[in-house]
């Protein structure tokens, strides 16, 4: 976010530099912000929101070019685990509404459970590959499993969890 | 690793950085010494002798130029270390304690002061020589040749220091800037510290009703009023342009950010929001330096209108470059003194002066008065001499022309009625009296024939070659002239008179302004240097979404126009009004022709362009050093 700017002027400046026109730049955000539950706030400045605001906002100038995939790099690396869990229900509903893919790294195995398919990778190698089941429960558990593999020093064949 | 070694080091890295900051040194020692090796050049001040008092003036203006340059320097210094923050947040992270980085400033602001003070005062006695004959060219119509090169020691000592203590101040000013903030704030320099202040509707009423104010006073046509009304004018000018800086700039900032269309077009909307977001700090700076533009951009307008109007001024109240009467001998003395001096007459005319008395008869009273008579001819091959371009007359039966504004009379000479008309445009050939009649030529033969009128002495009149510059022939002139003659008028002696009372203050007034210029430009760059520190995180993260190079290069343009040419602009407007006031009191009596305000504001056109040609140059350089720091 750049401070210098109100959130809906830090939202559009994407579509702004490619040069959109108005009317069609408001017509996005308007349904955009109303979707992420920040048309409220819009005018305000960054400093004048709370941090879950202002991730929605950056989630909002994300989407706001309409992409076909969104690159997470540690979306969650430094919120608490209230907001982390509000950026999740974030990314999952924009997900399923936009239909947009999300790639995400990382290290978090909660952040991890919201996905459809979870690639580990060990040492730049890809070790293991989980696709979601029906339960996020289940799922959590099965990558908890990988995961504690992953970590050990030594692991035997045969383990739950080895492909 | 010692730190001078250190101090050494980090000018050579950063050498751009520096020079301009060495430049700005170098230039303000330049400017006193030059200004005091003036004052105590003795042959100088020996041509300036009509005058202690000039002297005076030029000790006085000195010391402002010094205040002046020492504010400049402080606070351009104040500057350069705040743009060097995460530097030294370095050292302090590495172990160095604040008093060591103080030191290190300390001792940079040395190298650096010390060298500025050899090269100024270096290029100040280069260029002493050249100084001194602007000065005395500038004051001295008279003045030729040569004055030899010399070195004030005085004056380098004068200079020198005072600006050794200044350059310690600002070394120390540079410790209290470190000592006062933590750390953390070091690091944090590269984030914007202000927030965005909204506009006031209030601030931008207020703000241009007390320059409408002060502009319509300046537009009084009433001398007198307008110079008790001076220093209420300069008081709601000022008050009034710090107001639409600090209120009435955000609220139009505000406006344009509503208009949608143009506002959320790429560049236009992060300019505009890093250019709003700056403007509560360099609100106050772009106000000072409109006020300080407008005055300086008025002193040398002024300055150079003066200057350039001193010729017209001349021939206004002269029409000739010489005249005399006094008889062949005198003529022909004249003659050999151009002849000896090589100097060629362009034309000559002599006429025999007439004289007839006349009985002027008005609506309110008739009076008796004598009039110099000149016949239609002779007054048309008469104006041909004149350097102002007249137009040749003809005179209807039945009426005189006179020269001058004014209603209709009846004349009564010597048996003849004639209608008196009075033409403006008419040049004045009294020669000897007060009032000047031109007559159809049938009317001035039968005056002659029949020797009505009293014939006097030759009048001669002559235009030469180089008239006001031609100083050995025109002393030699006077000499004659006046031991020889029976009266005689010289352009050249007026134009003297005009230079002594003028030129000091035309070569005050262009100093000034040339310091003016410099020092408010050059505070603008270090201003913006240190903003593009700040400013150069914004450039990263909006590079990440998609800003390409040319468009970065358009945002830059836009942020940064507006903090040079505002001013620029706003000290010009200022300016206009002030030569208006200026055309009132003073150049409407020095000139005389229907509209002189056209007149100053061409000669004023000229130096509001090299102003703004200056400004420009340093625009370029800033948006090139802004470039590479967010780049």
């Amino acid at each position: 976010m750049l401070e210098t700017m109100t959130l809906k002027e830090n939202i559009l400046l994407p579509l702004a530099l490619n040069g959109y026109s108005v009317t069609d730049m408001e017509r996005r955000l308007n349904q955009l912000s109303a979707d992420l539950g920040i048309g409220r706030v819009l005018a305000k400045y960054p400093y004048e929101v709370s941090g879950g605001e202002q991730q929605r906002a950056a989630a909002c100038r994300a989407l706001i070019t309409n992409p076909k995939i969104i690159l997470a790099d540690e979306p969650t690396g430094n919120l608490d685990s209230h907001s982390g869990k509000a950026l999740l229900d974030l990314l999952s509903l924009i997900n399923q509404k936009y239909h947009t893919t999300i790639l995400m790294v990382t290290h978090d195995v909660f952040a991890a459970s919201y996905c459809h398919r979870i690639m580990f990778i060990r040492d730049g190698e890809i070790y293991n590959e989980l696709y979601a089941g029906e339960s996020r429960k289940q799922f959590f558990d099965a990558i908890i499993d990988v995961v504690g593999v992953l970590g050990g020093e030594a692991y035997e064949p045969g383990f739950p969890g080895r492909a | 690793m010692n730190l001078a070694s250190l101090a050494v080091r980090n000018i050579k890295r950063s050498f751009s950085k520096y020079m301009m900051y060495f430049f700005a040194l170098s230039f303000s020692v330049f400017t006193v010494h030059s200004f005091l090796a003036l004052v105590f050049n003795e042959r100088v001040m020996d041509k300036l002798t009509y005058s202690r008092s000039y002297q005076m003036l030029l000790i006085a203006f000195g010391i402002v130029i010094f205040v002046f340059v020492s504010f400049f320097l402080i606070s351009s210094n104040v500057n350069f270390i705040k743009a060097r923050k995460k530097e030294i947040a370095m050292y302090s992270l590495f172990g160095m304690t604040n008093a060591k980085i103080g030191r290190l400033l300390f001792t940079e602001t040395l190298i650096i002061g010390t060298a500025a003070l050899v090269a100024g005062i270096c290029s100040g006695v280069f260029c002493s020589k050249l100084t001194a004959m602007i000065l005395l060219n500038f004051t001295l119509a008279y003045f030729v040749g040569d004055i030899p090169f010399v070195v004030a020691p005085q004056a380098v000592w004068f200079t020198a220091v005072p600006f050794a203590l200044v350059f310690m101040l600002m070394g120390a000013a540079g410790r209290r800037v470190i000592a006062r903030v933590e750390l953390v704030e070091l690091f944090k320099g590269s984030k914007l510290p202000e927030t965005n202040i909204r506009g006031s509707m209030f601030y931008l009423i207020a703000s241009l009703a007390l320059i409408g104010t002060g502009y319509y006073w300046a537009t009084l046509k009433n001398p007198a009023k307008l110079v008790l009304l001076a220093i209420p004018i300069l008081i709601v000018v000022i008050a009034g342009t710090f107001l639409f800086f600090w209120g009435g700039l955000p609220q139009v900032l505000g406006w344009l950010r509503k208009n949608r269309l143009r506002y959320f077009h790429g560049e236009n909307l992060i300019a505009l929001s890093i250019f709003g977001h700056r403007i509560r700090s360099i609100g106050s700076v772009m106000a000072v330096i409109a006020v300080m533009s407008a005055v300086g951009v008025t002193a040398i307008a002024t300055g150079y209108t003066l200057y350039g109007s001193m010729e017209a001024s001349t021939y206004d109240q002269l029409n000739f470059d010489l005249y005399f009467y006094g008889g062949r001998e005198v003529h022909d003395e004249v003659h050999n003194v151009f002849a000896k001096h090589g100097i060629k007459i362009v034309d000559e005319y002599t006429v025999t002066r007439y004289q007839v008395k006349v009985v002027q008869i008005d609506p309110q009273q008739t009076v008796e008065r004598v009039f110099r008579i000149y016949s239609e001819s002779d007054y048309n091959r008469l104006i041909k001499v004149s350097r102002k371009s007249y137009e040749p007359v003809e005179v209807q039966p039945g009426q005189g022309l006179q020269a001058g504004q004014g209603v209709e009379t009846k004349l009564l000479l010597a048996g003849l009625e004639l209608t008196a008309v009075l033409r403006a445009d008419m040049a004045n050939a009294y020669f000897g009296t007060y009032h000047m009649l031109v007559l159809r030529d049938e009317d001035f033969a039968r005056l002659i024939q029949d020797n009505l009128s009293e014939q006097l002495d030759e009048v001669t009149v002559i235009k030469y070659e180089n008239p006001l510059r031609a100083h050995e022939l025109n002393g030699e002139l006077n000499q004659i002239l006046k031991a020889r003659a029976s009266g005689y008028g010289m352009a050249y002696n007026h134009y003297t008179e005009l230079m002594k009372v003028f030129g000091l203050v035309c070569f005050i007034g262009s100093f000034m302004s040339v310091v003016f210029i410099l020092m408010t430009a050059s505070l603008l760059y270090f201003k913006q240097i240190t903003a593009a520190e700040e400013e150069r995180h914004l450039y990263q993260m909006l590079r990440k979404i998609g800003l390409d190079a040319r468009t970065e290069a358009r945002v830059i343009t836009k942020r940064l126009l507006p903090v040079f040419f505002l001013p620029l602009f706003v000290g010009i407007v200022h300016s206009i009004f002030a030569m208006k006031s200026a055309d009132t009191m003073i150049f409407r009596y020095m000139l005389d022709v229907e509209n002189t305000f056209l007149i100053v504001i061409r000669f004023s056109a000229v130096m509001y362009s090299i102003y703004a040609l200056v400004y420009s140059v340093f625009y370029l350089i800033t948006g090139h050093q802004y470039t590479s720091t967010v780049s």
